[in-house]
């Protein structure tokens, strides 16, 4: 497989002394979509910043296709990468297809092929019938969509999207889920970090999981829940977890398979239903639950038990 | 291209802009309207101007037959000046006080402790006797020419001869040159300067008006006794040879209004341009808020991964902020033309400079803003600025008198302390194209024009480099 980024060594401490990223290694190869997943603080913007030459390492090293991180922004690799932060970046003055007009401008696409690219881009990302409207003026989806087609104006081989869904509603998340599915399928190399699970699992194909500022794991998702817990957990909700609670759950299973999010707890175990059996036959371990339930393993699971700390999703 | 692409974009935006109209065009309008109507209240304090006098002239000797006359006009033009009132009141229109050099003149000048200083250089008085002697040579001849071929016609030859000669002693004043000059020595971005700018050619006109009449009834006397003849003129007569002598002087004026007309165009000289620039200056804010809304958003990170080069990208915004300028100036302009404030009197090339002005006007202050964005952040630029621009726009638009001493001279201009700022050059220079066109020529712009096209060549050139090293560098 032919890397796209590589991440070595990374380790980025601001002046106030906060280590954000420390040791970071990975690769993310050509034609795949790499999705970070951490909380948020987790280093996920401050690695994306170090990648497309805003922010310096305090040691390490990026090569985005081969070219460091020193060496990037002067390149001609800049011209194959594009970057879409947290926060729209659109003109808002300006209409959405002068938004892209100009951006096209600033790539020197010539004036006829850029009336077709402006074009192919609309329709992808449904926005031919808002192309006359001002940019300020469009929802929140259509702001993030448009943000995201000008940056693939310059019809970039890597992507790098920050938090692509978020401030989204749940519709205008679907559509942008899609159209990032779209793009994976032109074969764009996408980097996208998130802190929903749902957009990890459905999107990507490998997954790294960053917490302050370490990389965790990396794997494809499935392998990734599968390591970390197994294809199904058992989620039971208490009114309250007291120690006399506790002691009883650590007489039917092992600590270490025992992720604790406040009152609730997920259990890793091969033989879920006689872990379940045991529990019913314990009465007073059973009196405290409010709800018990056998599901299939997620990547939210799979940071519980990696990192101890429950992210956070919408 | 992408540098026009970048103009036309970031033109439109701009006039997209509420803040645009509120802000920038807006406030300084109604600004314009109220300091407009108030106009007429200021005049209605009538109270003398505090003027200098510097007298270089010398005196001059001619004589009318047996009898010599010793005469300085530059003297008898100050006691004429101490005498004017204002119209309809008993209160003196000039305090005069005596300045005995230029170097006195330009530190009361500049110091504003008078209006201004009123120069009768070497030679006035000179010039003087010879336009008298014109004058008179001009009311004279046709009368004696007319009562000549009324004797000849009468059968009457021997006085129609005594006419003739009278008329050809007379014809001595023929083809004689002058040329009337007074300095004013003043700061003439201030309102009072100006005035005394207006006042003192209106006055000047006057002088000569009066002088002249005594000369034409002195010299009519001396011929109707020499050659017994009658000779009598009306001032209707040397009025009119008057405006022909000082056609162009007069004309420079702006005809025959009235003091008070006059005061209310040198007033909204002042106040107009002031406001105009006043708004280009604060439309400063607006490129500070839009570049740092480019820094802040990541669109300026995502800029840097286009092709486009930190020349276009600067030169895109300064460019397209000149027009902005010309498109405010415009509306501004079309409004102080509605309210009356503004006479189109100049010529096409006055126009022309107004406009590339108003434009490089446009350009400095982006530049302006560039420069400070590229060393403060966030929302305190705006706000540095803010102070900065207003300050600096009230200092130097002259809607008040602040001391602003002289240092020196660039481009045949005096630089004071104001022109420091260098928005002071656009202020001084679309007064002249602009407002006094009738007394300004294109080429007595240039000065200005230069100071201005210096200070903005120097801004530009600044905020390229800081801005591209700050902002728009490629590298960590």
């Amino acid at each position: 497989m032919q890397v796209a980024i590589s991440i070595r060594n990374v380790t980025k401490i601001y002046e106030n002394k906060v280590k954000a990223l420390d040791n970071v290694t990975f690769d993310v190869y050509k034609g795949e979509i790499f999705s970070l997943l951490g909380p948020n603080g987790a280093g996920k913007t401050t690695l994306i910043k170090i990648i497309t030459g805003q922010l310096e390492p305090t040691s390490g090293e990026v090569y985005v296709l081969g070219v460091s991180g020193k060496e990037f922004l002067r390149s001609d690799v800049r011209l194959r990468i594009s970057y879409v932060p947290q926060e729209n970046i659109i003109w808002p003055h300006l209409t959405v297809e002068e938004n892209l007009y100009l951006m096209g401008s600033m790539y020197k696409i010539p004036k006829s092929d850029l009336k077709t690219r402006i074009r192919e881009l609309l329709e992808e990302f449904e926005l031919l019938e808002a192309r006359k409207r001002l940019a300020k003026k469009l929802s929140g989806g259509m702001k993030r969509k448009l943000s995201i087609a000008m940056a693939l104006m310059n019809d970039p081989d890597i992507l790098i999207l920050d938090e692509p869904t978020a401030g989204l509603d749940p519709r205008a998340r679907a559509s942008m889920l899609a159209s990032i599915e779209k793009l994976k399928q032109l074969g764009k190399t996408i980097l996208l970090t998130t802190h929903i699970v749902e957009e990890a699992e459905r999107l990507a194909d490998r997954v790294g999981i960053i917490n302050a500022g370490k990389i965790i794991a990396i794997d494809t998702p499935d392998n990734m829940k599968l390591n970390s817990c197994g294809r199904e957990v058992l989620e039971i909700l208490f009114e309250e977890i007291s120690d006399e609670i506790w002691d009883r759950i650590l007489s039917i299973i092992p600590e270490n398979n025992i992720a604790k999010a406040g009152d609730k707890l997920i259990i890793k175990q091969d033989n879920l239903p006689h872990i379940i059996e045991k529990i019913r036959s314990d009465e007073v371990l059973y009196s405290k639950i409010l709800a018990l339930s056998m599901r299939k393993s997620n990547l939210e699971d799979a940071f519980l038990f990696l990192t101890g700390q429950f992210l956070r999703g919408e | 291209m992408a540098i026009l692409s970048i103009i036309i974009h970031k033109f439109k935006g701009a006039i997209r802009s509420k803040e645009l109209y509120i802000y920038i065009i807006g406030f300084p309008l109604i600004f314009m309207i109220i300091y407009g109507s108030l106009a007429g209240s200021f005049y209605s304090k009538v109270e003398p101007i505090k003027i200098g006098f510097l007298n270089t002239d010398t005196s001059v000797e001619y004589t009318i037959g047996d009898a010599t006359y010793r005469v300085n006009y530059g003297e008898r033009f100050c006691t004429f000046l101490k005498s004017m009132k204002y119209e309809d009141t008993n209160v003196n229109v000039f305090n005069i006080i005596n300045v005995s050099s230029r170097e006195e003149a330009e530190n009361k000048a500049g110091k504003l402790e008078v209006a201004a200083v009123l120069e009768t250089p070497r030679g006035f008085s000179g010039n003087i006797t010879n336009s008298l002697k014109s004058i008179t040579y001009l009311t004279l001849a046709g009368i004696l020419n007319e009562k000549a071929q009324e004797a000849y016609e009468s059968g009457n030859y021997e006085l129609a001869i005594r006419y003739w000669e009278a008329l050809a002693e007379v014809s001595e004043f023929t083809n004689l040159t002058y040329s009337i000059k007074i300095i004013l020595i003043g700061d003439p971005t201030y309102s009072k300067a100006m005035q005394v700018y207006e006042l003192s050619w209106k006055y000047l006109v006057s002088f000569v008006f009066n002088e002249a009449q005594s000369f034409a009834i002195l010299y009519a006397d001396y011929l109707s006794e020499k050659y017994n003849i009658t000779v009598s003129i009306s001032n209707e007569t040397v009025a009119s040879n008057v405006e022909r002598a000082f056609q162009v002087e007069f004309e420079r004026i702006g005809g025959k209004e009235g003091l008070k007309e006059s005061f209310m165009r040198m007033y909204y000289a002042v106040l107009v341009p002031g406001q105009i620039i006043q708004s280009i200056m604060i439309a400063a804010i607006s490129v500070i808020y839009m570049v740092q809304r480019e820094i802040e958003s990541g669109l300026m990170e995502r800029i840097k991964l286009t092709k486009i080069s930190s020349a276009e990208y600067i030169g895109g915004i300064l460019l397209s902020w000149g027009i902005v300028a010309l498109f405010q100036a415009i509306l501004m302009l079309a409004a102080a033309i509605i309210l009356g404030y503004v006479q189109v009197v100049g010529t096409i090339l006055h126009y022309i400079l107004a406009i590339t002005i108003l434009v490089m006007a446009g350009i400095l202050t982006a530049s302006f803003s560039l420069i400070m964005t590229s060393f403060v952040r966030g929302e305190a630029a705006g706000s540095i600025v803010m102070v900065i621009l207003l300050t600096v726009s009230l200092m130097i638009a002259g809607y008040f008198p602040i001391p602003n001493p002289v240092i020196g001279k660039l481009f045949g201009r005096e630089f004071t302390i104001m022109d420091i700022a260098p928005w002071r050059s656009a202020i001084t220079g679309l007064r002249k194209s602009l407002m006094l066109a009738n007394i300004y020529s294109p080429v007595e712009v240039l000065p200005d024009f230069l100071l201005l096209t210096m200070w903005t060549i120097l801004y530009v050139v600044l905020s390229f480099v800081v801005f591209s090293l700050r902002i728009l560098r490629k590298r960590y």
